[in-house]
């Protein structure tokens, strides 16, 4: 009964797909890896880099890199527009069948690893935040995008650069009212960084940050969470905004919130709000959740069948997780798989 | 100045400028005409001599792409290019050349039109300060 | 005149055919080039057997290919190297498509662009040498250093793999700073015994070489063949020779001790943990007095740590609920990144838990043999209706410093891999993803790299598990010589670069009689000393390639000449 025999199927091309993939193969086991989307590396392939003088620590291009890594080794099979239709079996080896465009193909494993990923809140849900309707209020994901894509920042409704902009903090978590009681744990540094980021490339812009509470993330958080302090051009406000008005004649964005600073309740405009949108679990997820028999956390998120069953949930589909955290749990993932075909679970 | 296409070589390491010049052509990015990639696996392995030697033998300016600080795959290897790169402007300004035509650029895998826009500006920026005159 | 091979790559019509064509009539001009072959999708399986087959013909002297990046050949080659009769060093990629085609505005500049870099790739190629692989044998032995927690689970895991495992602790038991817990905030889980079910196992397992009151004292070698020279509580030294080495030694805390820290109703969370383990209830007992107001300070120290803010919030709970204390929580910001921590804060609110969040460091004062806490609310929104508040509490709880341990410097230098900005082992590099140390062979894991809760240390240690097996588990570690060489004959031992190898791959040895260094004038063979650099150490990254004063050292697959062709100069 040879190891390389035995099948391991990995659901999810993101960074933890792809580093349990990796992992696997070090340790000369060979799996197929099938993602949804047309090319791998998830949520995670569209983040920029958020250095300012130094590297800030995101991540974002050891994403880059592990996903030029994976498409040279030969043995992992990768295949990309394929979703799970169907689950038989358990424990021995899993019978999963899979789609790809019009072909049906069957395959049996051993080690099932579902790194399904997560998707970011839904913010025109925050109606208050006028996500949807005004142009100038985007996502981190869509600031992202625009830095990592157009190497530049601009306003999405005159192409021009904001002069002022403000983040909002915990959209969509920690919120009774959307019914998500979790901190998404990234947050906090992302949109730290994401500001350190842009001040460096363009000084004159001001930035404002509106948080609850500042989550830590890494082992350089405190240096880097004091020269964010230290910066004049960033206000750190601990306060969650109600509600973002649109002047539609001055094309200005007025947000309400209370100022410590100053002492009472102020109204300020903004040239770009940004959202800082926290994880749920995607739809798909929770489908491949019903196919395998899986229950979901009180958070709403994947939770870890024993290992016997021979089904491993890594990533951030189990909890929330930064790049750093994601990959660590992936390697650990792969290790417990390892322990599962050798049967000694 | 005329319209004349400044060369310019740009040392690009494996982890940082390499990928991201290919980035950069994935996104079809336009780059300016006369730039000589030099590939190497750390920018740790730029000698000054090929700096000088690079000015010498006909560059205009000379780019060393480098990984951020504290994101070196080899740890120190920007760090040692940057001290290179001091010395070399040192040399520079003793022999009456332009400290400009020798710069460090740090960037990232994923940092693309970061890429492009500094061999842009570069080249924009030799174009003002014209020809490099210690070229034999 | 070099015989190169040329292959151009279309990548299924992404180079498009016009283009190609006029790129195929440049290269069939050239010299040196012995044959040019078109391809759809060199990178599929059946272009590389039809490229094999040609060169099994032979009389190359490299290849060069026309097509993408680098990296969409580069391991395909490594990799096939049985099939493929050329050394994969003797291939060089010309990339036409993302750095020429894709890059220039009109075609016109694209062609000329591509001419040069083929041309440039062409000239670079000649200079190139084949490069052989070699092999270490690596036997399944591993050195864990620190029996906290993590080390335990770490040598559980390993052995449970089949690998032999030194594990060594400086103190007299096993168990580190997890023995200070009493409860997991996520688990129900009484930590005492689940440790101690740990440790008789770590103790039970033949494949465990438990080594208590036992120190590293000295450390030589690389991957592989490691000499780490221990000494044990009666002060004999061993000498232990492993593959890999895994650091697990922890943190420590210090506790401030100026004026009325030292009060004896201050006390720090390990001895809270302990009070709330020992008593039983219906009431916590201090000193014949019943408890009952609880106040939590926190981020004083450790304002990027996590782990007392969890603590903080358990302790509280169990106060509040099992002893019917009143607890109050003075923080800076309450920090429940953490699996499950936004819903015990919740539920510690809901508990009658008091959150006070403030700016000003809150002031700690005697009042009638109680602890009286005075802190400014910033919860009121007008700065001047922020009264302050005085809490008079029986007890404060006040957070230690995470420090590293007294000993991680000169671990550090025995081990020599790098510390980080506060002290801990490894400084923080995305590239070395966590588990790993600028050492090959070296594994960093737990709290000794950044003072992490326990689930966390617990994930750490299985990832090192991954890693460690991951290298042991062939039984030899394969390495191409595609790294630096010390020429000993050149070397004036200036000891520049062992100091400034990033891999502490280089060391100063003596050299034995065939290479020889002979001081002119004096007619006599003396031996003589040499860097030297281990090749299944280094990672090849040239710095002390550059470094070198003399210009002894060369990087066999990046040599002066091939940067000189790639600069576009003939040197």
């Amino acid at each position: 009964m040879q190891l390389e025999e035995k099948e391991v199927l990995i659901i999810g091309g993101g960074i933890s797909g792809i580093t349990v993939a990796l992992e696997l193969a070090q340790s000369g086991i060979p799996s197929t890896l099938i993602e949804r989307e047309p090319s791998l590396g998830g949520l995670s392939a569209s983040f920029c880099c958020k250095a300012s003088e130094s590297c800030n620590k995101c991540f974002a291009c050891v994403v880059d890199k592990r996903i030029s890594e994976i498409h040279q080794r030969q043995d992992i099979s990768i295949m990309t527009q394929t979703e799970v239709m169907g689950v038989k079996g358990n424990g021995g080896k899993h019978r999963v069948s899979l789609k790809k465009g019009k072909e049906r193909i069957d395959l049996k494993a051993s080690a099932v690893v579902i790194a399904a990923g997560i998707n970011p809140f839904d913010a025109s849900q925050k109606v208050e935040y006028g996500y949807g309707r005004f142009k100038n209020v985007i996502t981190a994901k869509d600031l992202d995008e625009m830095l990592r894509y157009h190497g530049a920042l601009f306003r999405p409704s005159d192409g021009k650069l904001p002069k002022t902009i403000t983040f909002f903090q915990c959209v969509g978590s920690r919120d009774e009212s959307i019914g998500n009681l979790y901190c998404s744990q990234v947050c906090c540094a992302y949109a730290l960084r994401l500001i350190k980021a842009i001040r460096y490339q363009y000084p004159e812009v001001k930035a404002t940050f509106l948080y609850m509470d500042i989550q830590p993330a890494g082992a350089s958080f405190q240096q880097f969470l004091t020269s964010c302090r230290e910066d004049k051009g960033i206000r750190l406000i601990r306060s969650l905004p109600s509600k973002v008005y649109h002047s539609p004649l001055s094309d200005t964005l007025r947000v309400r919130f209370t100022d410590p600073e100053r002492g009472e309740v102020v109204e300020d405009s903004f040239d770009l709000i940004v959202l800082s949108i926290g994880m749920v679990l995607s739809k798909e997820a929770k489908h491949l959740t019903e196919l395998f028999g899986l229950n979901l956390t009180e958070d709403g998120f994947i939770a870890s069948p024993p290992p016997q069953t021979g089904v491993f949930v890594t990533g951030a589909c189990s909890g929330p997780k930064d790049i750093d955290r994601s990959i660590l749990h992936a390697k650990s993932a792969a290790f417990l798989v390892q322990q599962h075909l050798r049967g000694r679970s | 100045m005329s319209a004349f296409d400044p060369k310019i070589v740009a040392f690009c390491c494996d982890q940082s400028g390499y990928p991201a010049a290919d980035m950069a052509g994935t996104l079809k990015l336009k780059l300016p005409k006369n730039v000589e990639i030099v590939r190497v696996p750390c920018a740790g392995r730029i000698e000054t001599i090929y700096l000088l030697k690079a000015l010498e033998k006909g560059a205009d300016g000379v780019l060393v792409f480098a990984c951020y600080e504290e994101n070196c795959q080899f740890l120190r290897g920007n760090l040692r290019a940057k001290g290179r790169l001091s010395y070399a402007h040192r040399m520079l300004e003793k022999i009456g050349l332009e400290k400009e035509r020798i710069e460090i650029c740090h960037l990232a895998t994923n940092s693309g039109a970061k890429w492009v826009e500094t061999l842009r500006r570069k080249s924009e920026q030799l174009k003002k300060m014209g020809p490099n005159p210690g070229k034999l | 005149m070099p015989r190169i091979g040329i292959f151009i790559d279309t990548l299924q019509g992404s180079i498009p055919a016009s283009f190609q064509e006029k790129i195929s009539d440049y290269v069939k001009k050239l010299p040196e080039i012995a044959f040019c072959l078109e391809e759809e999708n060199l990178a599929s399986s059946e272009a590389l057997s039809r490229m094999g087959k040609r060169l099994e013909a032979g009389g190359l002297d490299g290849i060069v290919i026309i097509g993408g990046s680098p990296k969409l050949y580069e391991t395909s080659f490594q990799k096939l190297r049985h099939p493929l009769p050329l050394n994969p060093y003797l291939f060089a990629v010309a990339n036409i498509r993302e750095q020429a085609l894709w890059l220039m505005l009109e075609e016109e500049a694209a062609l000329e662009r591509a001419k040069t870099i083929i041309s440039k790739t062409i000239r670079a190629v000649s200079h190139s040498k084949p490069i052989e692989t070699q092999s270490l044998p690596l036997k399944p032995d591993v050195l864990i250093l620190g029996g906290g927690i993590t080390g335990i689970s770490i040598a559980q895991e390993l052995a449970k793999a089949g690998i032999h495992v030194f594990l060594v602790e400086k103190g007299t038991h096993l168990g580190g700073k997890a023995l200070e817990l009493h409860r997991f905030y996520n688990r129900p889980l009484e930590v005492r015994k689940w440790m101690d079910e740990k440790i008789s196992v770590v103790k039970n397992n033949p494949q465990i070489t438990l080594l208590t009151q036992t120190e590293l004292k000295r450390l030589e070698g690389h991957l592989g063949r490691f000499q780490a020279k221990i000494q044990g509580p009666d002060r004999t030294e061993t000498v232990l020779a492993v593959s890999a080495i895994v650091a697990a030694t922890g943190y420590a805390s210090q506790r401030e001790t100026k004026g009325i820290y030292r009060h004896k109703r201050v006390i720090v969370f390990p001895e809270m943990e302990k009070l709330l383990s020992e008593t039983k209830g219906p009431s916590l007992l201090w000193d014949g007095k019943k408890i009952e107001m609880v106040t939590y300070l926190l981020d004083g120290v450790n304002e990027d740590i996590k782990v007392d803010s969890i603590n903080a919030v358990k302790q509280a709970l169990i106060l509040q609920e099992a002893f019917q204390c009143q607890v109050a929580i003075l923080c800076k910001d309450v920090k429940v990144a953490a699996d499950g921590m936004e819903r015990l804060y919740r539920k510690a609110r809901e508990k009658g838990v008091l959150f006070f969040k403030y700016e000003e460091p809150p002031k700690l004062s005697i009042v009638n043999g109680q602890i009286q806490v005075d802190v400014k609310d910033t919860a009121a929104i007008q700065k001047r209706e922020q009264w302050p508040v005085s809490i008079l509490s029986d007890f404060v709880v006040v957070s230690e410093a995470f420090v590293p341990t007294p000993e991680t410097e000169s671990l550090s230098g025995l081990l020599k891999i790098h510390l980080g900005n506060r002290g801990f082992l490894m400084e923080d590099n995305p590239q070395l993803l966590r588990v790993r140390s600028n050492r090959r062979g070296i594994f960093v894991a737990g709290a000794c790299r950044f003072p992490q809760e326990v689930s966390e240390s617990l994930i750490e240690a299985r990832a090192v598990t991954q890693e460690v097996t991951a290298l042991l588990s062939k039984g030899t570690y394969t390495y191409d010589l595609a790294v630096a060489e010390v020429d000993p004959k050149k070397c004036a031992v200036c000891y520049t670069c062992p100091r400034l190898c990033p891999h502490s791959a280089i060391t100063v040895e003596k050299y034995g009689e065939k290479n020889v260094y002979i001081t002119s004038g004096t007619g006599q063979e003396t031996k003589w000393g040499a860097a030297k650099v281990d090749p299944a150490s280094c990672y090849g990254c040239g710095i002390c390639v550059a470094e070198c004063p003399a210009k002894a050292i060369t990087l066999q697959h990046l040599t002066d000449a091939q940067i000189y062709a790639q600069m576009g100069m003939m040197e």
